[in-house]
């Protein structure tokens, strides 16, 4: 299957119709077997006691946070160099689903955080980096409303998105300095659970469990966004037309 | 050469004329240090621990929201048009005004805002460290600060949506910039803060031009 | 898993609000591909044409 094929959209439609029902339940059930895993199966941690369990839907929340900008990077250099008609389409769908994930690995680390370390928030590197992704998110999401003309919207979201990116390591290495700077000062030493076994496969099976919840996700909203430009040349032809 | 000069000359001297470039931002900047210790308390030892990290803040507030002006005159009267169809690139126009930006409203702040450290009762000794860090930092405050400009040329009320995709660019910048004046765990991160200060403004230098021309060409079509 | 540990309201709390989170997230994603679904059939059923029935001008 070359993704090259499905470049035009009424194909990737017709691929979008064929794969959704397998995306859809294989993420269901991936996550199901994880859910048990992770609730039942693994016992509680030595330091941590049963609070280690929120790490199986914060790890891979944070890590889908990473990945789906990671992809409206690649989207958005894809739709630059080899004007990709649905490259804009994927990138403005899956921003709303990795702020999603952003704001959860925010979340769930501060439930995380509270038991382990006391305070409902705490600006440690990981946490502090994942709040600066969220906000990149949020203006991303923000060029889209702002601009009514979606080829002019695309282009300049395309910009915001790369340069976003670029960032993203650059933000990441300063934030991790900056809190190894202030070590020695905070009351916590920020550290994580050791990876034991039992505690590695429940991680992972909800790892992918979430990452196919979000390409069942992108998927559908991907169609919507086909169909909606399509309604929209529609309309225009319509008002025209009449 | 000349025509980067002209460039350069063109925005200084309106700025100068128009008298919108560093007086307004300098006022901002002080209303920002006022409501720091309003905000925080007046305990003098309190204010000199946060005061050159709330230095930067006021900074790189004050640089980014006088940023605007940069492209929105010239977009709206049809000179950056023009400016695309003459001899030099957009990439080279996007620079230098945002070199002339940096010479009438980021350089000057940067001097001053060491200066009126006093106010938060900054470390008499860190103001030669933080002049040289905000000097150099101020670069790629302006530089982002173009980008945000050239993003948001053709969108009412831009402001807050540069606040929200520039500000987290700027998030190394005060990491570094605050540990290269404070001196924090000793003078010997400075100097290395200081070179990563740097090698920050050059990948700026280098990268916003294309990212702002790209941007402009976007709201010219 | 105990259900009676310490710090279980924590990990009820997260798994929870990712639950809810993801739910309405699924949710508003299911309903915009309902609405759009339908805006196309009610177009298409009026038979709109895909293409503008003139051509676009030279210059956008």
């Amino acid at each position: 299957m070359k993704i090259e094929k499905y470049a035009n959209p009424t194909r990737f439609l017709a691929l979008q119709e064929k794969m959704q029902p397998w995306l859809t339940g294989s993420a269901a059930f991936i996550i199901a077997i994880g859910l048990y895993l992770g609730l039942v199966v693994a016992p509680p941690d030595y330091q941590q006691g049963e609070t280690v369990r929120i790490m199986f839907i914060h790890v891979p929340s944070a890590w889908n946070a990473m990945m789906v900008y990671t992809l409206m990077a690649v989207s958005s250099i894809i739709a630059i160099v080899f004007r990709h008609p649905l490259a804009d389409m994927a990138a403005k769908a899956a921003a709303p689903f990795g702020a999603v994930f952003a704001f959860l690995a925010l979340a769930t680390g501060s439930l995380w955080g509270k038991p382990m370390w006391g305070t409902w928030w705490v600006w440690d590197a990981r946490l502090t980096s994942t709040f600066v992704l969220f906000l990149l998110y949020l203006g991303y999401i923000a060029v889209w409303q702002a601009i009514e003309e979606p080829r002019r919207a695309a282009a300049i979201a395309r910009i915001v998105a790369i340069v976003g990116f670029i960032n993203v390591p650059i933000i990441k290495f300063s934030v991790d300095w900056w809190n190894s700077l202030h070590q020695g000062e905070s009351i916590f030493r920020a550290g994580g659970p050791s990876i034991y076994p039992t505690i590695l496969w429940p991680l992972l099976v909800m790892g992918l469990g979430y990452t196919l919840m979000f390409f069942a996700l992108e998927f559908s909203a991907l169609r919507s966004e086909v169909l909606a430009r399509r309604i929209r040349q529609m309309e225009i032809a319509e008002a025209q037309g009449s | 050469m000349t025509v980067l000069a002209a460039l350069v000359r063109r925005d200084l001297t309106l700025a100068l004329r128009q008298g919108t470039g560093a007086g307004t931002a300098l006022g901002f900047f002080l209303t920002v240090l006022v409501l720091i210790p309003l905000g925080i308390g007046p305990d003098q030892a309190l204010l000199q621990r946060i005061a050159p990290g709330a230095l930067w803040i006021a900074l790189l507030l004050s640089v980014l929201l006088s940023s605007d002006r940069i492209f929105q005159a010239d977009f709206e009267d049809g000179s950056l048009e023009l400016m695309t169809m003459g001899p030099a690139a957009m990439e080279i126009v996007v620079t230098m005004k945002g070199l002339a930006h940096w010479l009438t409203t980021g350089l000057p702040l940067a001097i001053a805002a060491p200066l009126l450290g006093f106010l938060l009762n900054l470390d008499a000794a860190l103001i030669g460290p933080l002049v040289l860090a905000m000097g150099l930092g101020s670069v790629a405050l302006s530089l982002l600060a173009s980008l945000g400009a050239a993003v948001t040329v053709g969108i009412r009320r831009g402001g807050l949506l540069v606040s929200l995709i520039i500000l987290p660019l700027y998030v190394p910048v005060v990491i570094f910039g605050v540990a290269a004046s404070s001196g924090i765990g000793g003078v010997n991160i400075a100097g290395p803060s200081l070179m990563i200060l740097a090698a920050i403004a050059l990948v700026a230098l280098v990268t916003v031009p294309f990212a702002a021309a790209a941007a402009l060409r976007a709201y010219m079509h | 898993m105990d259900l009676t540990a310490p710090h279980d309201g924590f990990v009820f709390a997260a798994y929870g609000l990712s639950f809810v989170v993801l739910a309405v997230t699924i949710a508003l994603n299911a309903r915009r591909a309902q609405v759009t679904a339908r805006r196309l059939a009610e177009l298409e059923g009026r038979h709109v044409p895909r293409r503008r029935a003139t051509p676009r001008s030279v210059s956008a």
